[in-house]
């Protein structure tokens, strides 16, 4: 393990003591972020939000697993 | 249940079991029925693609793993690769007090300048460098300056606080 996986550890385990708050975003908005369904200043929103969220960064980590959104959903 | 709702929960069960971290393996099947509640009431039949029922199966876990936070509850613990949770490198105290200093960790996150901030949050959630780049449009060779600097202030700013990245 590399030191910039430690502070990977780190950031994900922040998520054991989190709490969502009014500002986070739905889940599916999370997930259109993920899948880069949103514009620049919308996506770097939503990337903001993660940087202080570890509730939000757990969904981010999640989304993962989910195949992209087809594009005639949009 | 007929034939067509059974094929539909079938996907459903996949959908639900591919997010569902395995603290919340036990209520995979509230979470289907959830799922398949919320398909119900939201969308017609005619948009039930994979890639739907993968969203709904998505933002219901999201919407629970929120609820217990909120609540509160013991026992969750974060997805990440298994190269880092099994790490042998990660002694019981890091474990231990991983959550403590995950909290500063964000703290000294939030106070880097927004593209550092979010390089580095892009970074920290395990995405590489390129895709850095295209997330945040930009070259590669800016996005991984950002990603450079960004851990090298976020090292700096953990020290100051007593902490040893």
């Amino acid at each position: 393990m590399d030191e910039d996986d430690r502070l990977r550890f780190l950031f994900a385990k922040a998520f054991e003591t989190g709490v969502p708050t009014d500002d986070c975003p739905t889940a599916e908005r999370l997930l259109e972020a993920y899948h880069r369904q949103l514009d620049q200043d919308e996506m770097n929103e939503v990337v903001d939000h993660i940087a202080i969220c570890p509730v939000c960064a757990e969904a981010w980590r999640l989304a993962r697993q989910t195949p992209p959104p087809s594009p005639a959903r949009r | 249940m007929n034939e067509v709702d059974a094929e539909l929960r079938a996907k459903l069960v996949r959908f639900v079991a591919r997010v569902c971290p395995p603290w919340l393996a036990a209520q995979r099947e509230d979470l289907v029925q959830m799922a398949a509640i919320k398909l119900m009431r939201t969308a017609s039949d005619k948009e039930w693609t994979d890639g739907f029922l993968s969203r709904v199966a998505y933002s219901v876990v999201i919407d629970e793993i929120r609820r217990k936070r909120r609540r509160n509850e013991v026992g969750m613990s974060p997805s990440m690769p298994d190269r880092i949770m099994n790490s042998a490198d990660l002694s019981p105290e890091t474990h231990a007090r991983g959550a403590e200093v995950g909290e500063v960790l964000l703290e000294c996150v939030g106070e880097l300048a927004a593209d550092r901030r979010r390089a580095v949050t892009l970074y920290l959630q395990d995405h590489p460098v390129p895709e850095i780049a295209e997330r945040m449009g930009c070259n590669r060779k800016r996005a991984s300056n950002l990603v450079y600097r960004g851990l090298a202030e976020l090292r700096e700013k953990l020290r100051a606080r007593g902490y040893e990245p």
